[in-house]
């Protein structure tokens, strides 16, 4: 793989506010929808190989993970991604003390699809948002995989980056770090920079 | 064309999903035949109007945010039954009484330009009653796993108080045995007739067994109130087995049986642990043993296992050419109160705790104990231990020259507190015989007073006294003494080890238990004189 | 015309900084704006300068939007507070209440961005 190409500060500075707002406006409705206070850090955003990914969430370590393909002008994968106890205690706090262990795991999946829907696509507006473009979203799927395999079953073409934003939240006392992944080919980051630098020169 | 659409059309109506189509400003453009069927309301109705007007729930919900997002922004979502409680009103009957999960898929579409969003529900309350029925499957097997627990939790509880309740009643039976054993043997040196010698000796040997009895008891509600504590020194593992041989050495003589020790040459000369608790073990499987043996002998034998750098590991086997056992009774031999079976208990009494305790003490020191036995040929029973070795050192054993009861003599004056007159009484005549003079106090009060008029030599308190006890009277006496400390022994019938404590507490320097014997009283004083 | 007034904003975004200069010149140039990127830095601005209005941003490392308001509010309480932010969870409206600051939803866009002027000015 090849070295990742490099983005200055004000366009990661735009890149990181794009996503705020999105994680933002995420754990506005998921607080609305499961009316309790979701608290979140301040996404920590990086660019990142698919090895560097792989050794970033652990080798051997169960991920749950949610996917939206999105295409149009740039094409990419847009993945949240939770290790898989931490997104237990997810659904564990979302939906209260009535459900039994047994019945949080039976729940997983589509609690967890959900979710991960909300804040994509909350991700995906603010950017869709931010550069006027529309783009094509596919419905969101759910898998439970190793961070090797899981890259390998959406991984777009060789020279693919990965777009690696850290976030922490804080549900009812438990702390749970997250993380939003978009694989993207080296096409399209040339297009999201792009639309990066129209954006600033926009402002300027 | 129009063949087509009324294909797409007939499809579309045919689904066994329910579909909602709306056009940029939500009006519903398609209302197919399922959606009609389960809410009631008919295509022509619904067609051309907005979604709000014929749903007005849906309004500020997640649905109408994720319709709206789909039309805006092109974004897809799903809707799940877990999140959103029936966002619809649709209903699986006519009657409209029972409501239907539904999970929805808000898919946006683009066509010709036009922004359209296709509301797709599936009815999942079927997998929601199995996740329902799962569910209260698990919560039930909750409940009832919490009653088992709180029911083993009562049952040990239970256990518990049975072990305390038994370890005080043997505490309260034991001081009147002891009251019995006492005068019976001052009762012997009365010199009685030959029938009346005989009559003692009975009333002795009953009292005797009585008192193992109780002191199974007393040791098994210990050990299951986990209150048998471990009490490591220096012995002599050959010393002990020949020890008990020759106690029992007179029964073995009258029943003509013949006792064979074989130990290992290799065995060390110390050996760290409780040899009081070991040599209790060994008594039990020796006199078991002898019990149920009849004629032939009786093989003792001590092997060193293995040697380490600091522990050997041993086994003792107590073999015996008795009735044996049978294989299905062996496996519970060492539960409490088990013997053989019931004719057993008849012919050879004992209360069924001596092998449950010997298995219990074993397992307290980390060892094993077991038995091999064949029916009518005899039974082999075995301990593996592995123990703490003591080095360069050489014990004093069998050669020591122990001074016997009638060799001592002491002088000086003791102090007796003792509410109970047989407990004076047995206590003075063994004070008197080796040489002392002995004063009476009957309670803690009087021999405070006592203590205040004139010196004494030692003192020797019982605890548990009207007016004063044994305790409050050695506080006492401990503020007033002057010049030279006088030793105070407790007697006590000391059920649990507590008690040791609060006599050290109060100031006393050792202890006594009851029953005693003359060698118990010598070897204390012995102590401190 | 009144007096020209003085503003400070803080965002950790140097992005959301700039947009937020660029649409209050556009609508009051003869303004005296100042920015800081976090909390601290804007706390030490605060001891040297008189402001009328603050612009703070919610979401920042370290000390939050609505932490930042009570700390100014100490001092200067007459001022007029604007909280920015994409997360409008019902708790956070009601701490901003509370401290008596307007909850402005984000992005940064025009619209928004009068709706805080108009606050401001009102």
């Amino acid at each position: 793989m090849d070295k990742i190409p490099q983005m200055d500060e004000l366009e990661l500075d735009l890149l990181n506010e794009i996503f705020n707002l999105g994680v933002g406006n995420a754990a506005a409705s998921l607080s609305q929808m499961v009316k309790q206070e979701i608290k979140l850090s301040v996404p920590e955003i990086d660019f990142l190989t698919t090895d560097q990914l792989i050794t970033n969430l652990g080798q051997d370590k169960l991920l749950c993970s949610v996917s939206q393909k999105v295409s149009g002008p740039l094409i990419a994968q847009s993945i949240v991604l939770f290790p898989d106890a931490d997104s237990l205690e997810i659904v564990r706090k979302l939906l209260g003390d009535q459900i039994s262990d047994a019945g949080i795991a039976e729940l997983q999946n589509e609690a967890m699809t959900e979710i991960g829907n909300i804040v994509l696509n909350a991700c995906i507006g603010s950017l869709s948002e931010a550069f006027s473009e529309t783009f094509i979203i596919d419905l969101p799927e759910f898998e439970r995989a190793t961070p090797d395999a899981l890259i390998a079953s959406k991984q777009l073409s060789d020279d693919s980056y990965i777009l690696f934003i850290r976030i922490e939240l804080m549900l009812s006392e438990s702390k749970i770090t997250g993380y939003l992944a978009f694989l993207i080919g080296g096409a399209s980051f040339n297009v999201l920079q792009n639309s990066l630098r129209k954006t600033l020169d926009a402002l300027l | 064309m129009t063949d087509i659409s009324g294909l797409y059309q007939s499809l579309y109506h045919n689904l066994d999903l329910g579909l909602i189509a709306v056009d940029r400003s939500m009006r519903i453009v398609i209302f197919n035949k399922w959606m009609c069927a389960h809410s009631g309301i008919t295509e022509d109705y619904a067609v051309g109007k907005e979604l709000s007007d014929i749903f007005p729930q849906i309004h500020e919900t997640r649905l109408i945010s994720t319709v709206r997002d789909a039309l805006e922004h092109g974004l897809p979502a799903i809707v799940s039954s877990i999140f959103n409680r029936t966002p619809l009103p649709l209903f699986t009957n006519s009657k409209q009484t029972d409501r239907i999960h539904q999970n929805i898929h808000v898919i946006p579409v683009t066509n010709t330009n036009n922004q359209y969003c296709i509301i797709q529900i599936s009815d999942i309350s079927a997998s929601i009653g199995r996740e329902k029925a799962l569910e209260q499957q698990v919560q039930e097997r909750k409940i009832v796993e919490h009653e088992l627990r709180e029911t083993l939790h009562k049952l040990e509880e239970a256990s518990k108080v049975k072990g305390e309740f038994l370890a005080s009643m043997s505490h309260e039976i034991r001081t009147p045995i002891n009251g019995i054993i006492g005068i019976t043997r001052l009762l012997k040196n009365t010199s009685p007739t030959e029938q009346q010698s005989d009559y003692l000796e009975i009333i002795d040997n009953s009292v005797q067994l009585l008192l193992t009895v109780i002191n199974d008891i007393l040791d098994y509600s210990k050990l299951e109130a986990g209150k048998l504590i471990l009490h490591e020194t220096e012995f002599n593992l050959n010393k002990i087995i020949i020890d008990i041989i020759n106690m029992l050495k007179p029964v073995v003589d009258e029943k003509h049986l013949s006792i064979v020790n074989n130990s290992d040459d290799n065995l060390h000369s110390s050996y760290l642990g409780d040899d009081v608790r070991l040599k209790q073990v060994l008594l039990n499987l020796l006199s078991n043993a002898i019990k149920f043996t009849d004629s032939g002998e009786i093989k003792v034998s001590t092997q060193l296992i293995e040697s380490k750098a600091n522990s050997s590991l041993i086994r003792i086997e107590v073999s015996d050419s008795g009735i044996g056992i049978a294989p299905e009774v062996q496996s519970r031999l060492f539960e409490k109160f088990t013997q053989a079976d019931s004719s057993t208990t008849r012919k050879y009494g004992g209360t069924g705790l001596g092998l449950s305790i010997s298995k219990n003490i074993i397992e307290l020191m980390h060892g094993s104990i077991g038995v091999e036995s064949t029916p009518d040929i005899g039974s082999t029973f075995w301990i593996e231990l592995e123990l703490t070795q003591k080095t360069n050192q050489s014990v004093n054993n069998s050669n020591e020259n122990k001074k016997t009861a009638t060799e001592v003599k002491f002088s000086g004056n003791v102090l007796l507190v003792e509410d109970i007159i047989v407990n004076q009484l047995i206590a003075r005549s063994f004070l008197e015989n080796i040489g002392f003079s002995v004063v009476i106090a009957n309670n803690g009060k009087e021999a405070l007073d006592l203590y205040q008029e004139q010196p004494f030599t030692l003192v020797f308190m019982d605890c548990q006294m009207p007016v004063m006890d044994g305790y409050e009277a050695t506080r006492q006496i401990r503020k007033v003494e002057t010049g030279s400390h006088t030793p105070i022994i407790a007697l006590t019938a000391l059920a649990m080890k507590d008690d040791a404590q609060l006599c050290y507490d109060a100031g006393m320097d050792d202890y006594v238990t009851k029953p005693y014997e003359l060698n118990d009283l010598i070897s204390c004083i012995q102590k401190w004189i | 015309m009144d007096k020209a007034k003085s503003i400070l904003i803080v965002d950790d975004s140097k992005v959301s900084r700039m947009m937020l200069v660029a649409i209050i010149k556009d609508h009051h140039p003869d303004w005296h704006i100042q920015e800081s990127g976090n909390a601290e830095q804007a706390i030490e601005v605060n001891q040297k300068n008189d402001f009328d209005y603050y612009s703070i941003d919610f979401n920042m490392p370290g000390k939050n939007g609505i932490e930042l308001i009570s700390v100014f509010k100490t001092i200067k309480p007459s001022a007029k507070y604007a909280l920015l932010t994409a997360n409008i969870q019902e708790h956070i409206q009601k701490s901003a209440a509370e401290i008596g600051a307007k909850c402005i939803n984000k992005p940064i866009t025009n619209t928004s961005v009068s709706a805080m002027l108009d606050y401001f000015n009102g």
